[in-house]
């Protein structure tokens, strides 16, 4: 199963020690040393989850107790959204070592956040169940980043930039083969434009769209791009000239603000910038061109003497 | 004789000045009147369109292909005259340089057109119908230029500038740039690098500068394309192009006299939403 294993749960219960089960009629102690694990890993698409069950029990059987005919077997439950999940072990001999695992893994919905209960239990045939530990929390049913940053990858058609973009969560989820697109956070101005120019205004970014580690940036994990910023090169000299004799003063440039969304396995869209958007810029001064993208954490310019 | 050639200077000067003042206010009431946006209004079974831009009727198609995700093409004829163009230099630059040329933009301004409208939504005969009433409610305005729908198939429509006045006012019959036909070499290439190959051609060909304008780079430049063909139209070429994209796209070519060039602007298709409280928001039709 090609997926990592990115976020463990704070829940790893070690039981050095837990007070003895006696069996019914005879004199026996049943010293449990299991320990349940659950995690959760996320590839930005599926959720997976997992509850362990692995240990044994230290057996001290008294007198007359008929031991050597107990069986036992433990079980780890992973409860779903109040569906309920069991993966037994065969049955087997008090003292043996077991190790069970329960894996499930659904499509998640945004805005839903899904219950989740584990536990893991050891049973005797003959005194029962002698031990039990678990949990429980609740999963969000989309993961997207919570954090992206943006670097100058390089240049192309002379004045635009490439911005290459990071992202990722505390949970260091993938995101490798998710698709993220933009969208307009609020519109944008731009201040070299002029009634009659027979360039359009650029107030708004164009609804592009990457796949996570893939075309530009292929094989750099949690990366897309490229996001190409900046004015065309034939669009700087005419408004280094035109703008001015039209009232437009130099510096000026266009300034869109870009919401980012990532799909979810469901096929909904999820945006993952704050309201404001990624502020991104591009500035025509009398001998370069400026370029910026301000992401949600970190900003990069370039300047390029044109 | 010295006292005449005074009089006639001082008399040529105020009437300079006088004409200059004219011209700056002119220019001031036409920038105040000048709308971001046009606006449309729904009515029983029609709507209206308003504008008021150098260019209004891109600005009205503009709204139109917002409101129903049309793809709308449109296309300035060259406009050259005085008839057709109005003075726009800036008086801070005009004080500055008196003696210098200034510039001009497109002398258009205010424009409404009423057309059928289906609540149900139109089929294409029916936006063909709508075009060919707000083109022919524009040739009549006074605008500048006179211009025809082009059905491009497809469900895509260009509105072509057909039609200058000459500075004598007189009406000039002219065909669009994008119908000259054009070698490019077949090959793959991003739709960025297709639209400036094929720019290219058509500017070695007709001698007119033709840039890319203002473009989806993102879109253009993730879009592979294989375009090309022998004394094809650059109009049928820069359909194939923008119609092998991640996302539906359609142009604006502009004209700017004083740069004797043309631009071509490419956006992406919008497509206008309102919610229960008729609040509008636009989304980008993929």
């Amino acid at each position: 199963m090609k997926r990592s294993i990115l976020f463990l749960f704070g829940s790893l219960i070690l039981l050095l020690y837990c007070p003895g089960a006696k069996g019914q009629g005879c004199g026996v102690t049943l010293v449990p040393h299991f320990s349940v694990y659950n995690s959760v890993a996320r590839n930005g698409k599926n959720v997976y989850t997992a509850v362990s069950m692995q240990g044994y029990a230290s057996i001290t059987p008294g007198p007359g107790c008929p031991m050597n005919t107990a069986t036992h077997h433990v079980g780890a439950e992973n409860k779903i959204n109040n569906v309920d999940h069991w993966t037994c072990s065969a049955n087997g001999c008090p003292n043996c070592y077991y190790s069970v695992t329960d894996n499930e893994q659904f499509i998640g919905v945004p805005g839903v956040s899904y219950p989740w209960t584990w536990d893991g239990a050891a049973i005797c045939s003959i005194v029962g169940g002698f031990f039990g530990s678990g949990g429980g929390g609740s999963i969000p049913g989309c993961v997207a980043p919570s954090s992206e940053t943006t670097a100058v990858a390089g240049t192309t058609g002379t004045t635009v930039t490439e911005f290459n973009q990071g992202f990722g969560d505390s949970a260091a989820d993938s995101f490798d083969g998710s698709m993220v697109q933009e969208g307009v956070a609020s519109p944008g101005r731009d201040t070299c434009w002029f009634n009659g120019s027979k360039y359009l205004a650029f107030t708004q970014v164009s609804g592009g769209n990457w796949t996570v580690a893939a075309g530009d940036v292929a094989g750099q994990h949690n990366h897309w791009g490229f996001d190409l910023v900046g004015h065309l090169a034939g669009a700087v000299p005419y408004y280094r000239i035109q703008a001015p004799l039209h009232g437009k003063p130099l510096p000026c440039g266009w300034a869109v603000y870009q919401s980012m969304e990532i799909k979810c396995s469901s096929g909904a869209w999820v945006t993952y910038t704050p309201p404001v958007g990624n502020n991104i810029t591009s500035t025509i001064e009398q001998n370069d061109v400026m370029n910026c993208r301000n992401d949600m954490s970190n900003s990069a310019c370039q300047t390029i003497n044109y | 004789m010295m006292r005449f050639v005074m009089i006639v200077l001082t008399t040529m000067l105020s009437t300079f000045h006088a004409q200059g003042q004219d011209i700056q206010q002119q220019r001031q009431e036409r920038h105040s009147k000048y709308m971001e946006n046009a606006e449309l209004r729904h009515l029983a079974n029609s709507g209206t369109v308003s504008a008021n831009d150098p260019r209004p009727l891109a600005q009205a198609f503009r709204a139109l292909s917002e409101e129903y995700a049309w793809m709308i093409d449109y296309e300035d004829p060259p406009y050259y005259s005085n008839s057709d163009l109005v003075d726009d230099t800036a008086p801070e630059w005009r004080a500055a340089h008196p003696n210098e040329k200034g510039v001009t933009v497109i002398g258009g301004g205010s424009f409404q057109s009423q057309f059928p409208e289906n609540p149900e939504g139109a089929s294409i005969a029916e936006e063909e119908h709508v075009l060919d009433t707000v083109v022919s409610d524009y040739n009549k305005s006074g605008n500048p230029g006179r211009f025809s729908v082009l059905n491009e198939g497809d469900g895509r429509f260009a509105v072509v500038g057909t039609h200058v006045k000459d500075d004598n006012g007189q009406e000039r019959s002219i065909g669009s740039i994008l119908d000259t036909p054009i070698t490019v070499q077949t090959e793959t290439r991003n739709a960025f690098q297709t639209v400036s190959t094929i720019l290219d051609a058509l500017t070695a060909k007709t001698q007119t500068k033709v840039d890319p304008g203002t473009m989806p780079l993102n879109v253009m430049f993730q879009s592979k394309v294989t375009i090309g063909g022998q004394n094809i139209p650059a109009r049928a070429l820069l359909v194939q192009t923008l119609s092998a994209t991640k996302m539906k796209l359609y142009w604006h070519l502009y004209y700017d006299n004083d740069t004797k060039s043309y631009a071509l602007n490419v956006l992406p298709l919008m497509k206008a939403t309102y919610d229960a409280s008729g609040k509008r928001t636009t989304d980008f039709v993929r």
